[in-house]
C-alpha cells in the first residue's frame, strides 16, 4: 500500500495541473472579462507588490461602484487574477503562461520588474496577449515586440534628465555614481547617467559598483567616492539598498548633493534613510503628489490602502487604466484588437495625458521630486531634450 | 521473432515513453492540457535532469556538491552564446536550427564538463562539508565572472537575451530519457560500481586498488556535463538568463529535490525533481502563502521520509543490477489494482524481486 | 597610507560581523557535524524580536546602552529557545541520519521561516528600519574615522569568543560539549546527556546569532525578511577559513573574509563578491582545514 503511495501521489499531482478547466472564447465581449496582474509579491521587491494590489483595489473600488465597465453599451465585470514572479524571471514565466491559458485574460499588467518583463513577455508576444509593464523602465522590454507595452519611461531617458538637471539646476561639474552591477535597472541607469552627464561638459570623478543586493557595506567604494568629493553623487539602485547607501555615505562625511532614480519613489524611504540626512535629495519619478490631475486618485488610493502611492503604483493603476481604455474603444476582447486600441490610444491619466509613440513607450515628462523633511515634494517637471 | 519479443520485453520501458510523449502531445494539440502545463512539465524535465546529475555526486559518489547552479550556468551561457553570437541561429533556416541546438547544448555540456574537471581535480583534496562549501564558493565565483564579463559578450547584469526558443517539449523529454539512461548506464557500469565503492567506504575501495582520485573526477565530469544540457535547455527554453538565476538558492533546490526524492536512487532523484516543481505551482492558488505551506510540506516530506518520497527504490524499467535498495515493478501495482477488485489485501508476491 | 588604514579600519569592522555570525555557525558545527542553514534565520528574528520589543516598549524611542543591553539579551534569550525547538522539532529525528539530511531539513527551515514572516500581516515584506540603540557617533584617530557602534561590536566579539572559549575550556558543560563533540557514542555511554547538550548548543548559537543581528542592524539599519541569506553564508566561510568547529579560527576567518572584501572593493569592485568565496577555496585548497583548524584523521 505504502509503496504505491508516493506513485500515486506524483501522478494524481501531475494530472492535476492538467485537469484544470477550459472554457471557449465566443464573438464580442462575454460578461466577465479577466485581467492578469503579475508582480513581485514576495521576495526583495515584495514591497513593489504592495503598491500593484493597492493600485488595483483602488481600480477594482472604482469598477463597482460604476458597476462593471462598460462597453458599447454593456456593463463588463472585469476580474483581475494576481499572480507573483517573486522576482525570478523562470517564475514570471510559469505565471504568464497560467494567465493565458488557465485564466484566459485578456490582457496582462506587470511585472514591476525588467528582468521578469524580459522573460515573459516573449511568451505574451507569441501567443498574442497584449502586456503592459508599470515599472519596466529597461529599453529592450517593450523591443520583444509588438503586444508589449510600458506606462513609465525608459531607463535612458531617466537617466539623461537626471544628468540634465544636475548639471542645469544644481550647478554641478562633477558627479559620482554608486551602482549595483548585478542589476540590469542600475546598470543601465548608470549608463544613461554617465553618457549624457559626460557629454554635456561634466566629469565623473567616480564610478563604483557593488555587486548583488546581497552587500550590505559599501565603504570601500564610498572611501573612493569621498576623496573624489563630487558635487552630486548619484545612486541608481532598488529602494531597499538606497537607505544603506545614503547612510553609509552621510556618516562618513560625502555631503555631495544626492540624487536618484524613481525606485526611491516609496513614502517611508525618507524615515528609513532618516530624514535630516536625505533632506534636500532629488529624485526622477513618473508621479507626484504635487501634479494637479493626480489629487482625486492621490486621496482615493491613501484613503483606501492607508499608505500613499508612489511610483510602482500610480504607473499599475494607469496601466489597468490603459487597458479598459483600450477594451472600451474596441469593444472587443481579441488580443490584436486590443493591441491596435492601445497604440493608438489617447487618454488622460492621474499624471498627464497619455500617449504611445511607436517603440510602444509613453510619451511623457519626468518628474523631479525633492525630499523635504521626509516628504516628498514635487519639484519640477522637466523632458530631455 | 522470439528475438524479437525478448527485445521487446527488455526495452519495455522505451514504447512506454514514446506512448507517453504522444498522448502529452496530443493531448496539448487538441487542447486539452494548456501551454502552462506544458511549460511546467519542461521545467520539471530540466529540474530532473539537474537532480539526476546531482545524483551522480551525491548519491552515487557520496561527495556532496552545493554548487550544481554553477555548472548549470556554464551550460546555458555557453549554448546561449553559441547559438546567439557564433552561429546567429535565428537568421538560419528552421532544420539547421535544431542541429545547430544539439550542437549548441553538447558545446554547453562539454564546456560545463571542462568546468567540472578544472573544479574537481584541485577540490577533491577535500572531502565531507569541506567539499561542499569549496563547491558553494566555485559555483559563487562563476556567478561573479559572468557578471563582470563585458555585456556584449554575456550580457552582464542585464542578463542574455533574446536567445532563440529552440528547446521544446519534446527536447526536454528526450534530454531528459537521455539523461536517465547515461545515469543507468553509468551506475550499471563499472564506473559507478567504483562509486558506489567509494561512497560507501573511501578507504576500503582504495585499498582494493580502486584509483579513488580518478573515479571522482569522473563523477565530477559526468555530473557537470549532465548540468550542462540541462542548462542549454534551460537557456534556450526561457530564451533569458540572467547571472543571478544560477545562484546559490537554486543549487540548494536541486539538493532538496534530490533528497526529497531519495538520494542515490535514479528514479528518487526523477520523482523528487518532478513533485517539487509541480507542488509550487498547484499551490498557487495560495498567495501570500504558497512559500510557506511549500516549506511546511517539505519539512514534512524530509521528516516523516528520511529515505526521500521513493525510498531509495528504483524503477524495474530502468533494469538496475546495482544500486537501488529495492525494485518497485509494475506488476506490483497492477497486482495492487487487482487486489482493490477483489476486495483481498495486496497480493505478497508481486512486492519486488 | 590613511586611505589603507582607513579602509583596514572598514575592513575590521565588517569582519566583526561576520566573526560575531561565524561563532554560532561554528558551534553547532562542531557538536553535531552538520551545516545549520538556517542559521541566518535566527540571525533575521533576532532582529525583529528586538525591534518589536523596542517598539512595543520604549515607542521605537533611543534607549540607553544598559537597557539596550538588556532588550538585546532578552529578545535573543528568545530567540534561543527558538533555536531549540527548531533543534527538537526538525533536526533531532533525523540526528541519526547522515548530517546532510539536517542540511536539507536546515533548507526546508529556512524557506518556512522567511516566507512565513513574509506572510504574517504585522511584519511583512516591506523594509522596516531597526530602532538605534545605541548613540552612534564617529571618533577621529589623524585622518581615520572609527564608529563607536563598531567598536563596541569588533569588543564584543572578542569578549564573546573568550567568553565561550572559557566555557568550553573550563566549565562541566563544556566537557560535556568538547565530549560529544570528540565520539558522540562514547560521550553517550560515559554518561553525558547528548539531548542536553546539543539543546544548550542550539541555545547558544542561536542567542548568539540573535545578538549578532541587533548588532548588524545597528550597523545597517534596514530590516527584510531575507536580510540575512549571504551573510550568513558569507559567516560560515569565514567559519570554515578559520577551522570549523574552532571558535578562535570563526573570529579569525570573519577577520580575514572581512579586510579581503573591503581591500579587494576598493581595487575592483565588480568582483569583490566573488573575491570573499575565492579566498575561501585558496585557502581551503593550500590548508584543508582552515587556518587554526587540527588536520582531519579518518577513522577506519
Amino acid at each position: 500500500m505504502k509503496k504505491v503511495l508516493s506513485l500515486i501521489l506524483a501522478l494524481a499531482m501531475v494530472f492535476a495541473l492538467a485537469a484544470c478547466g477550459d472554457s471557449g472564447k465566443d464573438g464580442g465581449v462575454p460578461d466577465t472579462i479577466k485581467i492578469g496582474v503579475m508582480g513581485t509579491m514576495t521576495g526583495e521587491q515584495a514591497l513593489d507588490g504592495d503598491n500593484i494590489k493597492g493600485a488595483i483595489a483602488l481600480i477594482q473600488q472604482e469598477l463597482d461602484a460604476a458597476g462593471g465597465l462598460k462597453v458599447g453599451d454593456k456593463m463588463v465585470k472585469v476580474e483581475f487574477v494576481f499572480g507573483d514572479t517573486e522576482a525570478k524571471p523562470e517564475q514570471a514565466v510559469n505565471v504568464m503562461q497560467k494567465f493565458i491559458d488557465q485564466d484566459k485574460v485578456v490582457a496582462v499588467l506587470g511585472p514591476n520588474n525588467s528582468s521578469d518583463c524580459l522573460s515573459s513577455y516573449e511568451v505574451a508576444q507569441s501567443k498574442g496577449i497584449p502586456c503592459i509593464s508599470n515599472c519596466g523602465t529597461n529599453t529592450k522590454v517593450t523591443q520583444i515586440g509588438d503586444y508589449c507595452f510600458r506606462a513609465c519611461f525608459i531607463d535612458p531617458y531617466q537617466g539623461k534628465v537626471m544628468a540634465q538637471y544636475g548639471i542645469n539646476e544644481c550647478g554641478a561639474k562633477t558627479a559620482a555614481i554608486l551602482y549595483n552591477n548585478a542589476d540590469a535597472y542600475s546598470t543601465g541607469l548608470m549608463e544613461a547617467f554617465r553618457d549624457s552627464f559626460e557629454a554635456m561638459g561634466g566629469t565623473i570623478v567616480a564610478n563604483e559598483a557593488f555587486a548583488g543586493t546581497e552587500v550590505k557595506d559599501y565603504s570601500a567604494q564610498l572611501t573612493a567616492i569621498m576623496n573624489a568629493d563630487p558635487d552630486v553623487f548619484f545612486i541608481p539602485n532598488q529602494n531597499n539598498m538606497v537607505p544603506m547607501i545614503v547612510q553609509q555615505a552621510r556618516a562618513m562625511g560625502i555631503d555631495a548633493q544626492l540624487l536618484g532614480c524613481d525606485s526611491w519613489d516609496y513614502e517611508f524611504l525618507a524615515d528609513l534613510i532618516g530624514k535630516e540626512l536625505c533632506e534636500g535629495s532629488l529624485y526622477t519619478s513618473a508621479y507626484a503628489n504635487g501634479i494637479e490631475t493626480a489629487k482625486d486618485f492621490h486621496k482615493n488610493f491613501t484613503d483606501l490602502n492607508g499608505f500613499e502611492p508612489g511610483f510602482p503604483s500610480a504607473m499599475m493603476y494607469e496601466c489597468a487604466k490603459i487597458v479598459m481604455g483600450a477594451i472600451q474603444e474596441c469593444q472587443s476582447v481579441d488580443g490584436a484588437a486590443i493591441r491596435d486600441a492601445m497604440a493608438n490610444i489617447s487618454i488622460d491619466l492621474p499624471t498627464g495625458h497619455l500617449t504611445f509613440d511607436e517603440n510602444r513607450n509613453p510619451v511623457k515628462a519626468c518628474v523631479i521630486i525633492e525630499l523635504v523633511d521626509g516628504k516628498r515634494v514635487y519639484k519640477d517637471s522637466v523632458s530631455a531634450e | 521473432m522470439e528475438k524479437m519479443k525478448a527485445l521487446c520485453k527488455r526495452n519495455i520501458a522505451f514504447p512506454i515513453f514514446a506512448l507517453f510523449f504522444l498522448v502529452v502531445t496530443l493531448l496539448h494539440q487538441l487542447g486539452i492540457v494548456n501551454s502552462y502545463f506544458m511549460q511546467v512539465m519542461m521545467l520539471a524535465c530540466i529540474y530532473i535532469i539537474m537532480a539526476e546529475s546531482l545524483n551522480i555526486l551525491n548519491g552515487m559518489t557520496g561527495l556532496s556538491s552545493l554548487g550544481q547552479a554553477g555548472f548549470m550556468s556554464v551550460g546555458a551561457y555557453s549554448s546561449a552564446i553559441f547559438t546567439t553570437y557564433i552561429l546567429h541561429v535565428s537568421s538560419l533556416p528552421e532544420p539547421l536550427q535544431v542541429v545547430a541546438f544539439v550542437a549548441a547544448t553538447l558545446v554547453g555540456a562539454v564546456m560545463a564538463a571542462i568546468c567540472g574537471v578544472l573544479i574537481g581535480i584541485p577540490a577533491l583534496r577535500l572531502r565531507g562539508d569541506y567539499l561542499a562549501i569549496v563547491t558553494l564558493g566555485f559555483c559563487e565565483v562563476i556567478r561573479a565572472i559572468w557578471r563582470v564579463v563585458p555585456a556584449d559578450i554575456a550580457g552582464g547584469a542585464f542578463g542574455l537575451t533574446g536567445i532563440p526558443k529552440l528547446a521544446n517539449f519534446f527536447w526536454a523529454f528526450l534530454f531528459m530519457i537521455l539523461s536517465l539512461y547515461f545515469c543507468r548506464n553509468y551506475m550499471d557500469s563499472s564506473f559507478g560500481r567504483a562509486c558506489l565503492a567509494i561512497r560507501d567506504n573511501e578507504i576500503a575501495a582504495d585499498t582494493m586498488g580502486i584509483d579513488c582520485f580518478r573515479y571522482k573526477t569522473i563523477a565530477f565530469a559526468s555530473s557537470a556535463f549532465i548540468a550542462g544540457v540541462a542548462g542549454s535547455l534551460y537557456a534556450h527554453l526561457l530564451s533569458y538568463i540572467h547571472p543571478d538565476v544560477f545562484s546559490y538558492a537554486k543549487s540548494s533546490d536541486f539538493l532538496v529535490y534530490l533528497y526529497a526524492g531519495g538520494v542515490g536512487s535514479i528514479s528518487g532523484a526523477m520523482l523528487g525533481a518532478l513533485a517539487l516543481t509541480v507542488l509550487p505551482e498547484l499551490l498557487r492558488f495560495l498567495n501570500d502563502w504558497r512559500l510557506v505551506i511549500y516549506g511546511a510540506l517539505l519539512l514534512c516530506i524530509i521528516l516523516f521520509r528520511p529515505t526521500g518520497l521513493f525510498g531509495g527504490r528504483e524503477f524495474a524499467f530502468l533494469q538496475l543490477k546495482t544500486g537501488g535498495i529495492r525494485v518497485f515493478h509494475v506488476s506490483t501495482f497492477t497486482n495492487w489494482v487487482k487486489g482493490l477488485f477483489r476486495g483481498e489485501k495486496r497480493v505478497k508476491e508481486g512486492a519486488g524481486k | 597610507m590613511d586611505n589603507f588604514l582607513q579602509l583596514l579600519i572598514y575592513g575590521l569592522q565588517l569582519g566583526s560581523i561576520y566573526a560575531l555570525l561565524a561563532i554560532g555557525y561554528t558551534m553547532v558545527f562542531g557538536i553535531i557535524r552538520m551545516i545549520n542553514m538556517a542559521h541566518c534565520d535566527f540571525l533575521m528574528m533576532g532582529c525583529y524580536m528586538v525591534y518589536f520589543l523596542v517598539s512595543v516598549l520604549f515607542g521605537g524611542e533611543m534607549i540607553g546602552p544598559a537597557v539596550a543591553l538588556l532588550v538585546v539579551m532578552a529578545g535573543s534569550s528568545v530567540i534561543g529557545m527558538v533555536g531549540v525547538g527548531i533543534e527538537r522539532v526538525a533536526y533531532r529525528p533525523l540526528r541519526n541520519r547522515p548530517t546532510i539530511m539536517c542540511m536539507i531539513s536546515a533548507i526546508g527551515v529556512s524557506i518556512f521561516t522567511q516566507n512565513l514572516f513574509r506572510a504574517l500581516p504585522f511584519i511583512g515584506p516591506n523594509p522596516r528600519s531597526f530602532p538605534k540603540l545605541i548613540e552612534d557617533f564617529t571618533i577621529n584617530v589623524g585622518a581615520v574615522k572609527i564608529s563607536f557602534t563598531r567598536i563596541v561590536t569588533v569588543t564584543l566579539s572578542i569578549f564573546i569568543m573568550l567568553l565561550l572559549w572559557f566555557v568550553i575550556q573550563n566549565t562541566k558543560i563544556g566537557m560535556h560539549m568538547r565530549a560529544v563533540s570528540n565520539d558522540k557514542d562514547a560521550a553517550a555511554l560515559m554518561g553525558v546527556n547528548i539531548n542536553r547538550v546539543i539543546s544548550i548548543t542550539f541555545f547558544i548559537g542561536a542567542f548568539l546569532a540573535a545578538v549578532s543581528g541587533s548588532f548588524y542592524a545597528s550597523s545597517y539599519p534596514v530590516m527584510q525578511p531575507t536580510m540575512a541569506v549571504t551573510l550568513g553564508n558569507k559567516a560560515f566561510i569565514a567559519a570554515v577559513c578559520g577551522g570549523i568547529g574552532d571558535i578562535r579560527g570563526a573570529v579569525l576567518g570573519g577577520f580575514v573574509i572581512g579586510v579581503a572584501e573591503i581591500l579587494v572593493t576598493s581595487v575592483w569592485s565588480e568582483f569583490a563578491y566573488g573575491f570573499c568565496f575565492l579566498v575561501l577555496v585558496v585557502i581551503l585548497l593550500f590548508k584543508p582545514e582552515g587556518l587554526l583548524g587540527k588536520p582531519m584523521t579518518e577513522k577506519v
